[in-house]
């Protein structure tokens, strides 16, 4: 399955991906815009508000009552960091043609509802989101933001993140803080709407049997008031430097959690980009990784340790949960793993390894066209695109020297643990 | 023999064999890149029944345990490490009713499916080994109790439950695996580890053939029909055996999960299929998000907007769940039931019982789409004994009349238990 990338209008994209493969289509939007501490939240709140109604549905119930009537179509979006920008994802996921009476099938309706959520939000009569849908999303936000705590695994990555990236956008919320919530009224919403708006170039990804010219047509016709240039795209990556950054929260859990954050100055475009993500894979990308099998395995010290890696922002996190009285003994076990990724102690079977898992991930991808839009979409954003195929091939082909010159481009960063005052209920 | 099981409307069929080593083998062809095979057992965490004439109660968490333990290998080698080598992503997961070991793969998929079949049909355990595994699992097993969504769950569950091993955790807690040791794991092994008492599902771009290939090498070409392994026979009364449980836990505002408990289950596995699909159609049409109840609760700020609902069935116990986040769940539960009193007595709307059937089918069309999803949902079917496309015609065959007796049936504030974590501080 090779995408083509079209245009749509002037500054919008299209990757096209044709494919009879599923009985299911998808249809997603996303834009990536600047990850600012002023916008980030107000971003978020507009996404949420398109969920709230449209000119044509103007309630959720209208609109979730649509979505059910085109055959449970569901629309999720979706905010997450690309670098540092914030990015915006709405995502179509709807029967195919052949399972609902044939024809065009739903596409073309499934468009003009995702151009009302993202062109028609329902505004009153002074052209503003109705004050008391504007006051009950802010709840959720209040609620959403407190909620952080209710996930520590989260929170101890969030932690590290933060440490590592202190003074970038990547290190900033991408719903804010709770601080900042009064201040959003209707109009301040209703003005940064407008304002994003104005800053939105779509990359759209379509999967499914529709023809490129059809497709092409139904979005250029319904989006057409979308039609800027795209904000540049940033992604600031530096090794680093200095000292490590430690930070300690005590909570009322069993566990610990302790959670390592290294840094890169490899770019999605680097030559060693592949290399890096091997490394990764390497350390503490799946159970035959080095984590898992010499601190999970042979040390029994957890039970899940692991490592991930945002390719688009060159940060590796590496996490544990723990009994807390195990803090500095894991922390030292897992940075002996690191040490020896780094000179270079890796077997032919770890790399055949990790070469043959993350080949199976990318070659699995094809039968998920979700994970294919997200590939295709978040290349095409940061300005590297490349194709799976091509992506595939180039790691496959990497070297045990290039994966540690990759390694040795890493550098520990920050260090982050809550401690569990062991409060957490009975075992 | 081979037998064939066709679907017209979804162009799809699978095949079943049973295999002379008395393992049923079954093969859903499916033109994906990856293929994906589960070996599994019909042996779960409620399987604690006394065991033959050692008269073993078998410790709370031993079938997860057992999951664990069966990927270390004779040769002290761990069967990720074999799977990792031929780039097949292995994992295993145990529920209340299974045990299922699994992998997904691009490519060596015989020698994947050799390495599966010879790791679950060959347990190797150790004083030692167990001992390891003991802190691994602990570590599990507090990370769990950390988690407030997995504690407000079972203790819902607690509360329906008088004397059901399901109110159980899966993992057990760390005093119950404490009491495992080799002897327990190989008795325990020994009878639910049995072909006839397990299933060999498989989806993906391969043919019977293939697999059987691979089976007849790596299983014997006999066998001898062992005893029927024991089940739990615990009668439980309709009605909730408490009412309310709470607990504190690490939340920012209150989660509840409110639970009805069903004691009506049929003999039948052609009846329970359709208890289990008008279940489904009536859950979708009392919670969902384009329906009246939720947008009442939502619209007076009385739940946050994630609220699910779900129903388990299995031979012997069942149970709605719905859960959510709110201020004031014991408000929420009442209005719930006020809502379905109501209802009941008002008849549910027929135009709401076609929406929620389409939504199903929509549901389930879309289920063919992916490899994993439809060897789950064939492998549930055949340890429930219904065959997988006769779905269609069971939503089919639902009217409302049934739909609105099993309302009346179902959710009686008898049978009502509500679970709620309440946070540990304001936050």
């Amino acid at each position: 399955m090779t995408p083509q990338f079209l245009s749509v209008g002037r500054y919008g994209k299209l990757i096209y991906l044709q494919t009879d493969r599923f009985k299911s289509e998808l249809l997603s939007l996303s834009f990536a815009v600047p990850l600012t501490v002023q916008a980030a939240q107000q971003n978020a709140m507009v996404v949420a508000l398109s969920r709230r109604g449209t000119k044509t549905y103007p309630s959720q119930a209208a609109l979730n009552r649509k979505l059910d009537l085109l055959y449970s179509t569901a629309i999720s979006t979706a905010n997450r960091r690309m670098g540092d920008m914030q990015m915006l994802t709405f995502t179509a996921d709807f029967l195919g043609a052949d399972y609902v009476g044939g024809g065009k099938g739903l596409l073309p309706e499934v468009v003009s509802v995702l151009g009302e959520l993202v062109g028609q939000p329902f505004f009153d009569a002074t052209g503003q989101y109705p004050a008391d849908v504007v006051s009950s999303e802010k709840q959720v936000l209040r609620d959403a933001i407190r909620a952080e705590i209710n996930n520590p695994r989260a929170l101890a990555g969030a932690g590290a993140r933060k440490l590592l990236c202190k003074g970038e956008p990547y290190g900033l919320s991408l719903i804010g803080s709770k601080d900042t919530v009064d201040a959003l009224t209707p109009e301040v919403l209703a003005c940064r709407y407008r304002a994003l708006l104005s800053e939105i170039a779509p990359v759209f990804s379509y999967v499914g049997k529709a023809s490129a010219a059809e497709v092409v047509a139904l979005l250029e016709s319904t989006f057409s008031f979308l039609d800027k240039a795209p904000a540049s795209y940033a992604a600031d990556l530096h090794a680093h430097v200095g000292e490590v950054r430690r930070g300690t929260r005590l909570m009322p859990l069993q566990q610990g959690k302790l959670s390592l954050g290294f840094r890169t100055d490899i770019a999605p475009n680097d030559p060693l980009a592949p290399a890096l993500m091997l490394a990764n894979e390497i350390f503490g990308g799946s159970p035959a990784s080095k984590l898992f099998l010499n601190v999970r395995e042979k040390r029994s010290l957890c039970y899940h340790c692991s490592s991930a890696l945002d390719l688009y922002k060159g940060v590796l996190f590496a996490g544990s949960g723990i009994k807390s009285e195990n803090r500095a003994v894991t922390e030292e076990a897992m940075l002996l793993e690191f040490a020896a990724l780094q000179r270079g102690e890796i077997s032919d079977i770890e790399l055949h390894a990790a070469k043959k898992a993350l080949s199976n991930n990318y070659r699995t991808a094809q039968d998920n066209p979700a994970v294919l839009s997200r590939f295709y979409t978040g290349r095409t954003l940061a300005g590297a695109p490349v194709s799976l195929e091509d992506w595939r091939t180039r790691m496959e082909n990497t070297t045990r020297e290039e994966v540690m010159e990759a390694a040795n481009r890493i550098r520990l960063g920050s260090v982050y643990f809550i401690e569990g005052t062991g409060e957490g209920g009975e075992e | 023999m081979t037998e064939i099981f066709k679907s017209d409307l979804l162009g799809e069929h699978y095949t079943r064999f049973l295999h002379a080593s008395g393992l049923p083998i079954y093969v859903f062809p499916k033109k994906m890149t990856s293929t994906y095979a589960l070996f599994a057992t019909d042996f779960g965490a409620v399987d604690t029944a006394p065991i033959g004439e050692s008269g073993l109660v078998p410790p709370s968490g031993v079938a997860h345990f057992l999951e664990h333990k069966l990927f270390e290998c004779e040769d002290g080698s761990d069967a990720f490490e074999h799977f990792s080598a031929l780039g097949a992503d292995a994992n295993a997961y145990t529920s209340h009713t299974r045990t299922v070991y699994l992998f997904s793969s691009t490519e060596h998929f015989s020698e994947a499916l050799g390495e599966l079949i010879d790791f679950v049909t060959h347990p190797f355990f150790t004083k030692k080994s167990v001992k390891k595994e003991q802190g691994i699992i602990a570590e599990e097993i507090r990370m769990c109790r950390d988690n407030p969504y997995d504690t407000c769950y079972y203790n819902m569950l607690e509360g329906l439950y008088k004397d059901h091993p399901v109110k159980t955790d899966i993992c057990g807690s760390v005093a119950s695996i404490g009491e495992i040791t080799p002897e327990v794991l190989y008795t325990v092994y020994n009878t639910y580890y049995t072909p006839e008492n397990m299933a060999l599902v498989i989806c993906g771009d391969v043919t019977m053939e293939e697999v059987l290939r691979v089976v007849d090498r790596h299983l014997p070409r006999s066998y001898t029909a062992g005893t029927t392994p024991p089940r739990v026979t615990v009668e439980e009364a309709p009605e909730a055996h408490r009412a309310r449980v709470s607990a504190k836990g690490q939340v920012a505002k209150p989660i509840f999960s409110i639970g009805f408990k069903d004691t009506r289950i049929p003999t039948e596995p052609v009846e329970r299929l359709k208890r289990d699909a008008a279940m489904a159609i009536l859950c979708e049409m009392l919670f969902s998000e384009a329906g009246e109840l939720y947008n009442a609760l939502f619209d007076e700020g009385l739940i946050s907007p994630e609220l699910s609902s779900d129903y388990a069935l299995t031979r012997d116990f069942a149970f709605v769940q719905l859960s959510g986040e709110a201020g004031d769940p014991e408000l929420v539960l009442s209005r719930v039931l006020d809502a379905l009193e109501r209802i009941k007595k008002e008849g549910l709307s027929a135009e709401d019982f076609e929406r929620c059937r389409r939504i199903e089918y929509a549901e389930y069309i879309k289920s063919f789409d992916n490899t994993e999803e439809i060897a789950n949902t064939l492998l549930s079917f055949v340890f429930e004994g219904a065959e997988l496309f006769s779905y269609a015609e069971v939503l089919q065959s639902i009217d409302l009349e049934f739909v609105n007796a099993l309302l009346c049936e179902v959710f009686c504030p008898s049978h009502v238990t509500l679970s709620v974590i309440f946070p540990k501080e304001e936050v």
